[in-house]
């Protein structure tokens, strides 16, 4: 019995830990992203209107990208990761630079938790 | 006119020594962990210093391009292993540099990427088609050269000087934690493969072939490569510089290609964004017809058909198809719509594992008396060569567990 409970308890240690794992990738990704369209947004008055568009386009196409990928992957954080991820059309460098420093936050928390596992 | 010749041959190494996955991997490295891993940058650099300077010795005493002594030296089975593992890093490689190009161009003008990768498949295909074998590498090697702004962006951002000359020593930073220290090993492996890509030297040694290099042409084969490669890896160190100063601290870890030009804009503005994207771009642009050249040449020297771009297309038929599936099958994968940075990640794992069974022949055949007589490695490249090759099988055999467990970088 015991070993059955050893069995069964093993493999959702296993899952429980690779959860973690992958909102910890998540929470990476989505801190890097929101820190990247926050420079893009401060470097507009420094480059060409197209590109900042474009640059800024291709940050919240991929925010929004990491947002679904962190609700289907059903960790402990994936819906706050989705929610930072999930960045409205109008988000200045401000509030991106926040949600960033929020992704931050859960990463290091993550970060932690891993590490005394 | 010597003079003059090495000086362009150098500029050209400088100019053609950075592409895509270098400034992925060392932007990101950079970023994460400041200056610590410079030290891998210039120890790869030395190693493909030496390596390259191997490569170019061989055609010119030899006149052996490194396919044809690869199934010589390894045997068909394991020669067709390594061929077809070469020509899938470098075709994906290929992949990932117009998949940059096209990228680029998209965001200074807002047109789709798909149409400027196939634009820029045209372009470079008449490239070859109609340019001699040395305006090919000159010219994109010359216009890579735009991508000294970053060198200039560094001095000009003032960095923490003695932290960057610490780089330089081999260290793992203390303060990392277990996960931190697998990602910077990753990292490291990943900086090694980026450097020292094999395709460089297919490329480099068939051009030696190409041009008929001889016994007179050691000298600039060895300044070439020993200056242009050092002064090349020197962009690559300004652009690990550039984004352990000013990405780092803001916890960007470049997961767009544009970002890293952000970098020279940040002391230069709109010049520094320009002249730092168009030296991306010719950098790409001549690594993406390198790398489908490289491929061309590795087919035709294994299978021993006639090969070249001193020979007009139709007189090696089957080289010419060949570099031309390549362009089409990388276009086909870029009109997939698999990011740039994703199909570099790839080329640099999957262009590991090639590195020891493509560097082995080159090693036993610049050894060999018998084929290079007084020109053959002495005590000095006898060393390095078997010590790099020693660091190299490491590295193939880490890669892989070092991709699963850390996912690509990303945790």
């Amino acid at each position: 019995m015991r070993t059955l409970a050893f069995a069964l308890v093993l493999p959702l240690a296993a899952c429980a830990g690779s959860a973690q794992k992958q909102d910890l990738a998540n929470a990476g990704k989505a801190r890097s992203l929101l820190a990247e369209a926050s420079l893009i947004a401060e470097m507009a008055p420094r480059t060409s209107a197209t590109y900042t568009a474009q640059m800024r386009s291709a940050a919240l196409e991929e925010l929004a990208a990491l947002a679904a990928t962190s609700r289907r992957a059903g960790g402990p954080d994936g819906q706050a990761i989705a929610a930072l991820a999930t960045v409205p059309a109008s988000a200045d460098a401000a509030s991106l630079r926040g949600r960033a420093a929020h992704a931050r936050a859960i990463e290091q928390r993550l970060e932690a938790g891993l590490e005394g596992s | 006119m010597k003079a003059a010749e090495l000086t362009l041959g150098i500029l050209t190494a400088v100019g053609g020594f950075v592409d895509v996955s270098e400034l992925v991997f060392v932007s990101q490295a950079g970023s994460q962990f400041g200056y610590s891993l410079i030290w891998v940058i210039a120890i790869s650099t030395v190693g493909i210093i030496v390596f390259g300077e191997m490569s170019g010795r061989v055609a010119a005493i030899a006149k052996q391009p490194i396919f044809s002594l690869m199934r010589h030296r390894l045997g068909l089975r394991w020669g067709l292993v390594t061929l077809a593992a070469s020509l899938l890093s470098n075709t994906i490689t290929c992949a990932a540099e117009i998949g940059g190009v096209a990228l680029l161009l998209h965001l200074f003008t807002g047109l789709p990427t798909a149409a400027f990768a196939v634009v820029v498949t045209l372009i470079f295909f008449a490239s070859i088609w109609m340019l001699p074998f040395k305006w090919i590498e000159r010219s994109y090697g010359l216009l890579g050269l735009f991508m000294l702004v970053f060198g200039a962006a560094l001095i000009s951002i003032d960095p923490p000087w003695h932290a960057i000359a610490a780089g330089f020593v081999p260290q793992v930073p203390p303060a990392l934690s277990l996960n931190e220290r697998i990602v910077y090993a990753y990292f490291a492996v990943a900086i090694v493969s980026a450097i020292m890509f094999p395709y460089e030297t297919y490329f480099y040694s068939s051009g030696g072939i190409e041009e008929e290099w001889g016994e007179k042409d050691l000298s600039t084969n060895r300044v070439t490569a020993i200056v242009g490669m050092s002064l090349g890896s020197l962009l690559a160190i300004s652009i690990l510089c550039i984004a352990a100063q000013l990405f780092g601290p803001r916890g960007i870890s470049p997961e767009l290609l544009g970002t890293v030009a952000l970098g020279p804009a940040t002391p230069y503005g709109m010049a520094g964004l320009l002249l730092a994207s168009l030296g991306m771009l010719f950098a790409l642009s001549g690594a993406a017809i390198e790398t489908c050249l490289a491929n061309a040449y590795s087919v035709s020297q294994f299978f021993g058909w006639k090969w070249g771009r001193h020979r007009p297309p139709g007189e090696a038929p089957r080289f010419t198809l060949c570099w031309i599936a390549v362009f089409l099958i990388a276009l086909l994968i870029v009109l997939t719509g698999v990011e740039p940075l994703t199909l570099a990640e790839y080329a640099v794992v999957s262009s590991i594992l090639v590195l020891p069974l493509s560097y082995l022949p080159l090693l036993l055949l610049a050894g060999d008396r018998k084929y290079m007589r007084r020109h053959a490695n002495g005590p000095v490249a006898k060393i390095l060569g078997w010590g790099y090759y020693a660091l190299i099988v490491v590295a193939a055999v880490a890669a892989l567990p070092l991709y699963f467990l850390t996912g690509g970088g990303t945790s």
